[in-house]
């Protein structure tokens, strides 16, 4: 594919100097960089002279590099350096590890923009391009979103670099492989994809990489752009790309054959493929002793489904079965519900409206604001809204209960789908009873078996079939006994691990 | 997403899932109230039957692996006896399809939404299976891996859990009332209901593996029709003949009088969503096997657009009865046991094994192709 260089849309000329050489004299080099980087006042040009007899310029973006070294390392070691014949048409003096040399005015624009030091010497063909990147970042600090009691507090940041080395630190092998892409015509993203050699399957990695050389796209700001211009299904409300804070997540998928995909500017990593049950993973379930992961687990799984049902199945028991309730709740709840004006429908769309609401308004405000919604939504929603007889009690309960449980999520992505399709459910429940509750959880579960991620089925291991998996989905058996990678994901590498050493006499 | 293949084992619960519940709920009744508390033997026999189908359609389709009903119907009854004999089974299809529908709709109008017009849950149902139908065989396939091991546990655990209130006594006298020919004739009515694992023709030819096909499909129909014995069983063994044969639903009636420690009660609209599960697998599949079939017949490859003209046909045959008595008991007693069952669900699959078998012998080369 052929994709039209819109970048210089404005002034084909650039275009047409891209393509050239460097040239020997550095008067006509500094015009043509002129030219490129006109009217952009943050680039620094620092004229000075080599050996006491050649012009020389250094160019970089203030802010993006470490001055003090470029003065130290660059420009003082060539200003002193004794002029002896032969020295004099090369760079050397310059005592940087990480350079290379540019040779097109393309080249050499680029390695601008990206934050090195571009350093033109008058009589020297091409350029040295120097990586004395430095900028202001956030430090490594705890992941906001996916907090653990137990396990590493370390979070990705927004800077790439500081990324992979978390990654590096964790895998020591060489079989860890990181292919960089750069995505974005404007803002000209490193995208980097990192999976391990042998375990993850060749196709998956073939399959991604060419999903992200198509994407054409102005600017990428987060992650979520990389996921949705990837990802299999646009218009499913599942995620099909899990998303994390955590290395120590991110390198657990590399060890199951994944695949991450790391973004600058962005903490947040991609995992793909990914399925449903992987989206039901907490790392703690396997930093706490396995029986208290299963549990937890388990209790996940009841209260993805109580997440997705509560306030529908209330509505249509309330409307249409009241028979299925034991007598005494019934007469209870028929008790609280004697004054209240709405049908069960209208009265639980209503709350959950407002409790959507009220979450929504929690996250986006300032924190000190917050609090003080809180205290007010807390009232809307309770105490008041009972005694005013608006809202029966019992489905005070339900909202709460159904807002706690969509919060047990240890993925936010997939609480999403559950806030979301809540609603179609109690809807064709409030007008079908169980009938259009059943129906609707057919349809999504219909759904689910039509999603793909990288081409691996959504609801693996649960259809297709693959019973030793469950091992690691439907519980959190001991490590010892996950002896094989999930059979999902995996390439070549089969086997997690050997036989352990006896533990017992 | 063209390609669509199958495992065995989606094929497996497939058959089962769909199969089980409709026996259950829709033919205990009449089989209990021709053989009374022998309807157990009955029901035995009709598993045997039923099997029996599904060994010779598996069969024929194994000696023609990658191909449909359609087109090997072609190489085994010539060229327009078999596009005849297809569109006989297509027009099946549509037909079957046409009365579950209906039938579900009368019972859920019937059971938990007595104020609900019949046109509207006809409408919404149809629109509903048409989602999986159209996404092809592997998403129904899925589809029934993941419901079928639920359906099969939503009919296990009423009947055990109302273990405590099953008497042997009610089974007796064994063949005491009966002689052999009333045991056999109660088994008629049921059998239609298994005889139609003659989708296994339709379904066959998506396999990826042709390993141990036919166990499978003889394996899932076993499953179905064990079900429904050990269901027969429990509901001579908790009401009796004269109750049983007098209840539409026994197996409902059962599920209705479990009560645990008096909290949870009155499941039947448990038995419902567990019905529902079944239904909508079923329909989806009759709804496939009818549109990919026209498609082939027609020797076109784009069977999308059939589901929509398929189901819409389907929904409007589905109109025509006027009431619950025409589409549960007319229908079958004056249509499907008469001309269906022995005819396309017996004859016809036991001819065209036989054909193919001799076929297969004379020319002792496999028609590949």
């Amino acid at each position: 594919m052929n994709v039209p260089e819109l970048e210089y849309l404005d002034n084909p000329m650039l275009e047409k100097l891209e393509q050239e050489m460097l040239s020997l004299s550095i008067k006509e080099n500094a015009d043509v960089l002129g030219q490129f980087f006109l009217d952009c006042a943050d680039l620094v040009m620092h004229d000075f002279v080599v050996s006491r007899s050649r012009a020389a310029t250094v160019f970089y973006f203030q802010g993006l590099t470490d001055t003090m070294q470029l003065e130290m390392q660059v420009i003082r070691p060539l200003t002193t350096r004794e002029a002896e014949s032969g020295e004099l048409d090369s760079f050397e003096g310059v005592v940087i590890s990480n350079k290379k040399t540019v040779e097109s005015y393309g080249d050499a624009v680029r390695s601008i923009l990206t934050g090195r030091s571009l350093l033109l010497i008058d009589g020297i063909k091409g350029g040295l391009s120097l990586c004395l990147t430095k900028f202001e970042a956030r430090s490594v600090e705890e992941p906001q979103s996916e907090s653990v009691v137990r396990g590493p507090r370390e979070g990705f940041t927004e800077t790439l670099s500081t990324n992979t080395s978390l990654l590096r630190r964790r895998i020591r092998s060489s079989t860890m492989k990181i292919q960089s892409f750069e995505l974005g015509r404007y803002s000209k993203t490193i995208i980097d994809l990192i999976y391990i050699e042998g375990i993850a399957r060749d196709e998956i990695v073939q399959q991604i990489t060419d999903r992200l050389l198509a994407v054409d796209i102005d600017g990428i700001l987060e992650s979520a752009m990389v996921e949705e211009a990837i990802e299999d299904s646009t218009f499913s409300p599942f995620p099909q790309i899990q998303a994390t804070e955590r290395p120590d997540v991110a390198v657990a998928a590399l060890l199951e054959g994944r695949i991450v995909i790391l973004t600058e500017n962005t903490p947040i990593a991609l995992i793909a493929p990914t399925t449903l049950a992987s989206l039901m993973q907490s790392p703690e379930d396997y930093y706490q002793r396995f029986w208290i992961g299963t549990t937890i687990r388990w209790l996940r799984y009841l209260f993805f489904f109580i997440a997705l049902l509560a306030p529908s199945v209330y509505v249509a028991i309330l409307t249409f079965h009241q028979e299925m309730v034991p007598t005494t709740l019934l007469l209870r709840v028929a008790q609280s519900r004697e004054e209240i004006p709405f049908p069960a429908l209208l009265e639980a769309l209503i709350m959950e409206v407002i409790f959507e609401a009220l979450r929504e308004a929690g996250i986006r405000l300032p924190k000190q604001v917050g609090s003080a919604v809180s205290i007010v939504g807390a009232l809307v929603i309770g105490q008041a809204a009972i005694q005013a007889g608006l809202v029966s009690a019992p489905m005070v309960m339900v909202v709460a209960i159904t807002g706690i449980s969509s919060f047990m999520m240890p993925q936010y992505p997939a609480s999403i789908a559950l806030r979301l399709l809540r609603f179609p459910i109690m809807i064709l429940s409030g007008m079908f009873g169980i009938f259009g509750l059943m129906l609707s959880l057919l349809l999504i579960i219909t759904h689910l078996c039509t999603l793909h991620s990288f081409g691996i089925p959504y609801l693996s291991p649960f259809s297709p079939l693959r019973p030793t998996e469950w091992k690691d989905s439907l519980i959190r058996a001991p490590i010892k006994f996950m002896k094989q990678r999930p059979g999902t994901y995996v390439g070549k590498n089969k086997m997690r691990q050997s036989v352990y050493a006896k533990t017992r006499e | 997403m063209d390609s669509m293949v199958l495992s065995n084992r989606q094929i497996f619960w497939m058959i089962a899932s769909m199969q089980m519940l409709m026996l259950i709920l829709l033919t205990s009744s009449a089989t209990v109230q021709i053989a009374k508390q022998d309807a157990w033997a009955s029901s035995l026999l009709v598993v045997v039957m039923g099997t029996g189908i599904a060994y010779c359609c598996a069969k024929v389709s194994t000696l023609y692996p990658g191909q449909t009903l359609i087109s090997f119907s072609h190489h085994l009854l010539g060229k327009w006896l078999g596009r005849f004999v297809s569109m006989l089974y297509i027009i099946y299809w549509i037909i079957v399809y046409a009365a579950i529908l209906r039938q579900f709709t009368s019972f859920i109008i019937g059971t938990i939404l007595p104020e609900t017009p019949i046109t509207s849950i006809l409408l919404i149902m149809s629109l509903a299976v048409i989602y999986p139908a159209i996404q092809g065989i592997t998403v129904i396939g899925r589809l029934s891996e993941v419901l079928g091991p639920i359906i099969v546990a939503g009919v296990l655990i009423p009947i055990l859990l109302a273990v405590n209130k099953m008497d042997l006594e009610r089974l007796s006298p064994v063949f005491g009332d009966n002689n052999a020919l009333t045991v056999m004739s109660a088994a008629i009515p049921s059998a239609p209901f298994l005889g139609d694992c003659i989708v296994l023709m339709m379904l066959i030819s998506f396999l990826k593996q042709k390993k141990s096909v036919i166990r499978h499909s003889v394996f899932s129909v076993l499953l179905a029709g064990s079900g429904f014995v050990l269901s027969i069983f429990a509901v001579l063994m908790m009401f009796g003949p004269m109750v049983t044969g007098s209840s539409p639903y026994p197996l409902l009636l059962l599920v209705r009088s479990i009560s645990i420690g008096g909290v949870v009660e009155n499941l039947d609209a448990i038995m419902t969503a567990i019905w529902m599960m079944s239904i909508y697998i079923k329909l989806s599949l009759y709804l496939f096997a009818a549109s990919y079939g026209t498609a082939e017949w027609f020797g076109t490859k784009k069977w999308r657009p059939f589901v929509w003209w398929i189901s819409l046909i389907g929904g409007l045959i589905a109109l025509i009865p006027r009431n619950y008595v025409e589409v549960s008991i007319v229908f079958p007693t004056e249509v499907a046991v008469p001309y269906i069952f022995p005819l396309l669900n017996v004859f016809l699959p036991l001819l065209m094994l036989i054909i193919a078998l001799a076929k297969r012998k004379r020319t002792d080369q496999l028609p590949y192709g």
